[in-house]
């Protein structure tokens, strides 16, 4: 920047051609452009921007502003230097490696003037130039026909594929038309069965509402019975306030009123008890004789914090509460869960002993197991299931693969499907810590070998970018790394005669880098190119 | 009173309120220093002083006492200071150029010094205000055992007439020290925190107990040279004159007394050691400089390529990746010079070794890198693995070399290896040992190319008490950690200059780079400001820091490019390579878990911005090391607040946005996203500066808003400067060793300037012990340019020449321009550009050690 700016300036002065002897004045400058640079005339900068006398070329001053006037020396910042490296290939270097103590070119000539000597290595070179040069020859030959191979391969995998999907798809035609009829069977199997099973449970709610029926009028009676305390076969006013515990206000008293509200005259017979005033009470009612042990277990369990059923382990009359209360369901029904949580919950907010003692009446009544021709409806309707399922499951596995096959057809699998035969295949690389095992188009994983758990380190993303798309594999979205991105890994791709992964890095933690070979990428045109350099070398 | 000697005067004072005697002992120095001892004058268990940070005893100068009145001594010394001593209560006055009272000790009567006491007194007695915490302490987990009781001192150091103070770092916090009043008192006790706050004055890596005080007049500086646990409380006060004794009122003399003057009370605490407190009584910014660096030492000359560009990360994993990264500096042509190795480099975290999977060749690595004029460095953190397979250990276990629990034991702690053990550098013989480590017999695969760097000395342990030693741990010689702390890490990073200097038979200068440091660091290590991280706010910090660290000695300072945490966005890097491009060690630095940020890795326009900024560094190596030498002659640091430069300018004093670079170059970097203008300040009345890039010229004393954009670097060069730059494009700066000189002139309004080079070979030590060196002044006076030697016994031989002379400011268009160097005369070619008044003159022709005086007519 700053010697641009010197080099603009400079532009307003030039006049008497200053003396400067130089032998080696073209010293530095490519063959193609030594008809620029004439001793006799005044140079003008490659860039055309200014003239100066031909003395200033080479003179370890920097004048142009593109470096054009010392492409021997280091005075510019952006010379080239143009190192003919006879037996060799000629090269360009930037200019200011030119007497730096570093052999940059293969001839030396850039260090002319340094005490270093540097060994002229141009024959060296060249030969290996040549030797590898032939070497990769003929790894790409090799390869091409190794490639070749799998792009025959994926051509018959291709027609493969399509036949398969052909078959699949005659196959996925006759299992539906199976899967219709297996249906239809299983409809008809199922119309007996549930025409049995609804008769068989209407017979047993009928016989349980009769139970109900005369349990409730069983806790009814004894309800009175215990209330009616001078046996008049009347329950008064008097009689029913001593059972505070129906107050529902709780602020004052349990008054006359209140009481009368409740039965709706100053006494009441068994009749008008059962019509009116039982369903009122029922759930409240406590029994007097019983108070003090009630007491005595709701302080226990008001101790108890949550409504684990365990709790109620030690309180009896919570577990008949439950019981009961199964007895009740239907014995298939998985709600229940809910119903009991419910239950639990109503209990805990009374937080109080309930009428609910009645329950010890209850009878243990479970369903009776179906008939024997009920089992038999179910039976065969079981079969018809079964068999719908497995007809089922059919169709969804031809599906499945189907759309696998159609996934794998669209897939992008190099130019001329030539990656078409690793899909799926699984390659290792072992290194010290890890294995390495990337699942080509699925997934690449760590897997550690002292043990531990495999981690995912990305999943087929895409290809790399134009113009050497097919030459970059990248899986991403791995397993997030702590305090960084997500993991991924990059696979460079590189001729080779086999397909194998030659080397994992991670360059930076969790951006894993792959070097893999494979005749995929190798270039049929690589004799054509390599033969190309060779008219632009001069030996 | 008891005069020891002429200069060293001796007291005894007493705590009034326990009778407990103290010895204090007053030392008149050279160069305008005195110093002030206070110990226990019987102590039960000798107190700790500080070992290893003096470099040589100071020496007295006498003094001329003579009594005031019963209770005050006031002594002369030096040409124009003096002090008045009062002695009930205790306190001590310092005044410099005669008349100027500067500094008052125990004004506030602060002091406190808590004599070591048996737990139980035989006699019953009680102990005087005994606390909870004096006998044990509990901190989270860790209980301290304290066992030799309290053992604190504090004083107050009052800073008379001055509005700012400075130093005493390391905090990540302003140049210009704030008041504490609502904060915690400023902390010094080396410890190894994650992710540390900005703004804050929480205790970091390293400590200096060193502050300077600065106003319009006089530049001063107190030392208290003390490795404990130390708190700074700093108080903005205003001092009534009117309490002030009549004999002090006067030395206000000439200035106009009012009746308030404005004062910084500092109170200083540290656990336990004693009072020796150093006063620096400038009364120039350059003489507390160079005042401070005769007791603790300066920075000798660093290697050329310690002040170039380094390439660092945790971690470049294998030798692969450091070609690599040398071909991706190579490809992009950027220069560089140094490339670094993390702890993963090693076997396992065990120092001394490589992980032989990913370095099997070490040496083939480094002669490889070698080629190209650059170096390597490893790193070496002083944990030792507890694993007996491992050499280091095995040997240091066997010989007892380990630092000690309270109970005897070996102490054992975590970090990065596992459990680990730490050395005693205490002991001189473990001290050698560790140091004969790093010779090419011991420390397998390093070559004479291969430096060094000590992280995580503080010492960094993973489970200790804040991350470090209990101070119940002990060290050779009884010395309980608490006593030395703060000087562990720099006894490590001592040993490994050692090792290094040993290794070539003190041919070649060593580097080092340490985390932890104290006073006297300067002399052995460059220091970094630790884990920093991706933000603008960091980078902010980063200038105050590294003015904090230049101007308590440490000069060789720098903060990890783009911030250690985090990743940085490309603006934030490009900014950060520009300001780190003008800071003294420039080193890209990152976490193992952050992205990769090789300079190529941000885009072509980044990559080119970034390229610029190193290459900016490279032109400017040689002033840079003319600098550092001026550091090792004078101690005078290479960057600079601006007050150092312009110390009459009070716009100065607390601006810590901007910076000097010598004398001659003011930087501004940008530390904001997105600005496109900047508010510079550039100091100086009658002082003109230049643009170093457009050749502006700007007037001093003024505010200015600069249009900036991605590519600026807002830097200027002072009218009435020179300085040597080198123009030329290279790979590393090893290999532009030759390289011709540019001269910058940039004219004053006299339209003169002077400047200096200085050159040797660049990293041996052959400029000191055979003299082979170039030191040259540059004077530009009366239409004349003249070089000629600062030091004729220096010589070196030297291919380097001349290149070109760029004059600013020059006013108008020279008729002829001619040199003259001995008995020959050439007139070279010169362009004038009338816009910007510049002359430029192509190829003046001289080698750079001769005498030659350049005329323009």
């Amino acid at each position: 920047m700053f010697v641009r700016s010197i080099a603009l300036i400079l532009l307003l002065f030039i006049h008497d051609a200053f003396c400067h002897n130089n032998k080696n004045i073209l010293r530095g400058i490519q063959s193609s452009l030594l008809s620029m640079y004439i001793p006799s005339k005044p140079f003008t900068c490659l860039d055309g921007t200014i003239s100066i006398p031909f003395e200033f070329v080479n003179d370890d001053y920097c004048d142009c502003r593109d470096g054009s006037d010392e492409p021997g020396t280091s005075a510019c910042p952006n010379g080239q230097f143009f190192c003919e490296n006879k037996g060799y290939v000629g090269i360009t270097i930037p200019s200011h490696f030119v007497g730096d103590g570093v052999c940059d070119c293969c001839d030396g000539s850039d260090e002319y003037e340094n005490e270093i000597i540097c060994n002229n290595t141009c024959f060296e070179l060249a030969k290996k130039t040549n030797e590898e040069r032939e070497r990769r020859r003929l790894l790409h030959e090799q390869g091409v026909a190794k490639k070749n191979e799998m792009i025959a391969k994926a051509g018959s995998i291709r027609i493969e594929r399509k036949n398969r999907l052909e078959e699949l798809e005659e196959q996925l035609k006759r299992l539906e038309t199976d899967l219709n009829e297996k249906e239809e069977l299983k409809r008809q199997a199922e119309e007996p069965e549930t025409a049995h099973k609804d008769k068989h449970q209407k017979a047993w709610e009928e016989e349980r509402a009769i139970r109900e029926l005369a349990r409730r009028d069983e806790q009814m009676q004894d309800m009175f019975n215990d209330l009616d305390t001078n046996q008049d076969k009347l329950v008064s006013i008097k009689e029913l306030q001593v059972h505070t515990e129906l107050d529902n206000d709780k602020e004052n008293d349990f008054t006359d009123e209140e009481v009368k509200t409740i039965l709706g005259a100053d006494s009441v017979t068994l009749d008008e008890f059962n019509s009116t005033v039982f369903e009122q009470i029922s759930n409240s009612y406590q029994k007097i004789t019983q108070s003090v042990t009630n007491e005595q277990v709701s302080t226990t369990e008001s101790n108890k914090a949550t409504p684990e059923p365990s709790t109620e382990e030690d309180h009896g009359i919570s577990d008949e509460e439950k019981r009961e209360h199964s007895v009740d369901d239907d014995a298939h029904d998985k709600n229940d869960m809910d119903d009991n949580l419910d239950d639990i919950d109503t209990k805990d907010d009374i937080d109080q002993p309930t009428s609910l003692d009645h329950t010890k009446h209850v009878h243990d009544d479970t369903a009776p197991d179906f008939d024997d021709e009920t089992k038999k409806f179910i039976q065969i309707a079981d079969q018809a299931r079964n068999d719908f399922k497995d007809a089922e499951k059919k169709v969804r596995d031809v599906k499945k693969e189907i759309e696998d096959l159609q996934k794998r057809a669209e897939m992008n699998l190099g130019e001329h499907d030539e990656f078409s035969i690793m899909y799926d295949q699984c390659y290792d690389y072992e290194e010290r810590e890890y294995t390495y095992r990337v699942c080509m188009f699925k997934s690449a994983v760590q897997i550690p070998k002292g043990g531990g758990s495999e981690v995912t380190i990305g999943y087929w993303e895409s290809w790399g970018s134009e113009p050497n798309k097919y030459s970059v594999m990248k899986y991403t979205n791995g397993v997030s790394c702590w305090n960084g991105p997500s993991r991924s890994l990059t696979i460079h791709l590189r001729c080779g005669i086999e397909n194998r992964a030659i080397d994992v890095r991670e360059p930076t933690k969790c951006e894993y880098a792959m070097i893999f070979e494979t005749p995929a990428v190798c270039d049929e045109n690589i004799g054509a190119k390599l033969s190309h350099q060779d008219t632009h070398t001069e030996f | 009173m008891k005069t020891v000697t002429n200069g060293h005067l001796q007291f005894v004072i007493t705590n009034t309120q326990n009778n407990v005697k103290f010895q204090l002992d007053l030392f008149t120095l050279e160069e305008n220093s005195l110093r002030m001892k206070i110990n226990e004058l019987e102590p039960i268990r000798k107190r700790y002083e500080v070992q290893n940070v003096i470099v040589n005893e100071p020496k007295l100068v006498s003094v001329t006492t003579s009594k005031l009145d019963v209770n005050q001594l006031e002594g002369h010394f030096g040409k124009t200071c003096r002090f008045i001593l009062v002695s009930n209560p205790f306190r001590l006055d310092l005044f410099t150029n005669e008349n100027v009272f500067v500094v008052s000790v125990n004004s506030k009567q602060l002091f406190n010094f808590e004599h070591y006491r048996k737990k139980q007194s035989s006699d019953g007695e009680t102990p005087l205000h005994d606390e909870d915490g004096m006998w044990e302490e509990t901190y989270k987990t860790h209980t301290d055992s304290k066992p030799h009781g309290p053992s604190s001192i504090g004083i107050d150091i009052n800073f008379v007439n001055f509005e700012n103070v400075y130093g005493i770092p390391e905090h990540a916090d302003s140049f210009s020290l704030k008041s504490t009043h609502d904060t915690d008192p400023y902390r010094l006790f080396n410890v190894d925190v994650f992710e540390y706050d900005i703004q804050n004055p929480m205790a970091l890596y390293g400590s200096i107990p060193y502050m300077l005080a600065h106003n319009e007049q006089t530049s001063v500086g107190f030392f208290w040279l003390n490795a404990a646990e130390g708190w700074i409380d700093i108080t903005n006060n205003k001092l009534s004159t009117k309490n002030l004794f009549s004999t002090i009122k006067n030395f206000f003399g000439t200035t106009k007394v009012e009746n308030e003057l404005p004062e910084i009370t500092t109170h200083w605490m540290f656990e336990s050691g004693i009072f020796d407190g150093f006063f620096f009584l400038g009364p120039t910014p350059r003489d507390v400089f160079r005042q401070y660096g005769l007791i603790t030492g300066t920075t000798p000359l660093p290697p050329l390529w310690a002040i170039a560009y380094h390439q660092c990360r945790w971690n470049y994993n294998d030798e692969d990746d450091i070609k690599n990264v040398n071909a991706g500096f190579e490809h992009h042509m950027i220069p560089m010079d140094v490339l670094w190795l993390d702890i993963e480099h090693t076997n396992g975290k065990r120092y001394f070794t490589w992980d032989t999977g990913k370095f099997p060749n070490p040496e083939k690595m480094q002669q490889d890198i070698a080629l190209y004029g650059r170096k390597m460095v490893t790193i070496s953190d002083p944990h030792i693995k507890k694993d007996d397979n491992y050499h280091i250990y095995a040997d240091a276990k066997l010989k007892q070399y380990f630092v000690k629990s309270k109970d005897g034991s070996d102490y054992e702690g975590w970090c990065w290896p596992g459990s680990s053990m730490w050395l005693d550098y205490f002991n001189p013989e473990i001290f050698d040992w560790y140091a004969s480590r790093y010779s090419y017999q011991h420390y397998k695969g390093s070559t004479s190319t291969l430096f060094l760097w000590n992280d995580m000395n503080e010492p960094s342990v993973f489970n200790g008490p804040e991350v470090t030693f209990p101070k119940d741990v002990v060290h050779y010689g009884d010395l309980e950690n608490r006593d030395v702390h703060n000087i562990y890490g720099m006894l490590q990073h001592m040993a490994t200059f050692k090792g290094l200097l040993d290794r070539s038979e003190g041919r070649e200068r060593p580097f080092i780079l340490t985390r932890s440091f104290f006073a006297g660091s300067q002399r052995t290590a460059a220091v970094w400001t630790g884990d920093n991280a991706a933000q603008w706010s960091h980078l902010k910090m980063v200038v105050p820091m590294l003015l904090s660290l230049s101007v308590t000695g440490i000069g060789l300072v720098g903060a990890d490019v783009g911030g250690f945490f985090k990743n940085p966005d490309p603006k934030l890097i490009v900014r950060w390579y520009q300001a780190a491009s003008f800071q003294p060690f420039f080193r890209e630095h990152a976490h193992i878990d952050t992205a990769r940020r090789e300079p190529w890795l941000f885009g072509d326009d980044n990559t080119r911005l970034i390229r610029q900024a190193i290459e900016t560094r490279y032109t400017y190596l040689p002033y840079w090391y003319t600098l550092f030498y001026k550091q090792e002659k004078q101690a005078l640091p290479p960057m600079l607040p601006l007050w150092a430069v312009f110390p009459h300018d009070t716009q100065t004093f607390k601006k810590d946005d901007s910076f000097m670079i010598g004398n001659s170059l003011l930087v501004y970097p940008i530390t904001d996203a997105d600005v496109t203008e900047v508010s510079i300040y550039f100091p100086g009345n009658n002082t003109i500066w230049y643009d170093i890039r457009t050749f502006i010229p700007y007037n001093g004393s003024e505010t200015l808003l600069i249009t900036v954009d991605m590519e600026s670097i807002p830097v200027y060069q002072r009218g009435g400067s020179i300085i040597p730059q080198r123009l030329r494009k290279r790979r590393s700066s090893m290999l532009a060793i030759n390289d011709p000189i540019t001269l910058i002139v940039t004219l004053d309004k006299n339209n003169e300037a002077r400047g200096e080079l200085y050159m040797d070979d660049g990293h041996t030590y052959d400029y000191k012990k055979k003299r082979q060196f170039i030191y040259r002044r540059f004077l530009f006076k009366n239409n004349e340019l003249t070089s000629s030697s600062l030091n004729p016994n220096g010589k070196f031989d030297t291919t380097a020449w001349i290149e070109r002379i760029v004059i600013m400011g020059y006013p108008r268009n020279p008729n002829k321009v001619s040199i003259n160097s001995g008995e020959q005369t050439a007139i070279p070619l010169h362009s004038y550009h009338d816009k910007q008044k510049v002359v430029i003159i192509r190829r003046p022709g001289p080698s750079i050690s001769t005498d030659w005086t350049l005329t323009i007519s």
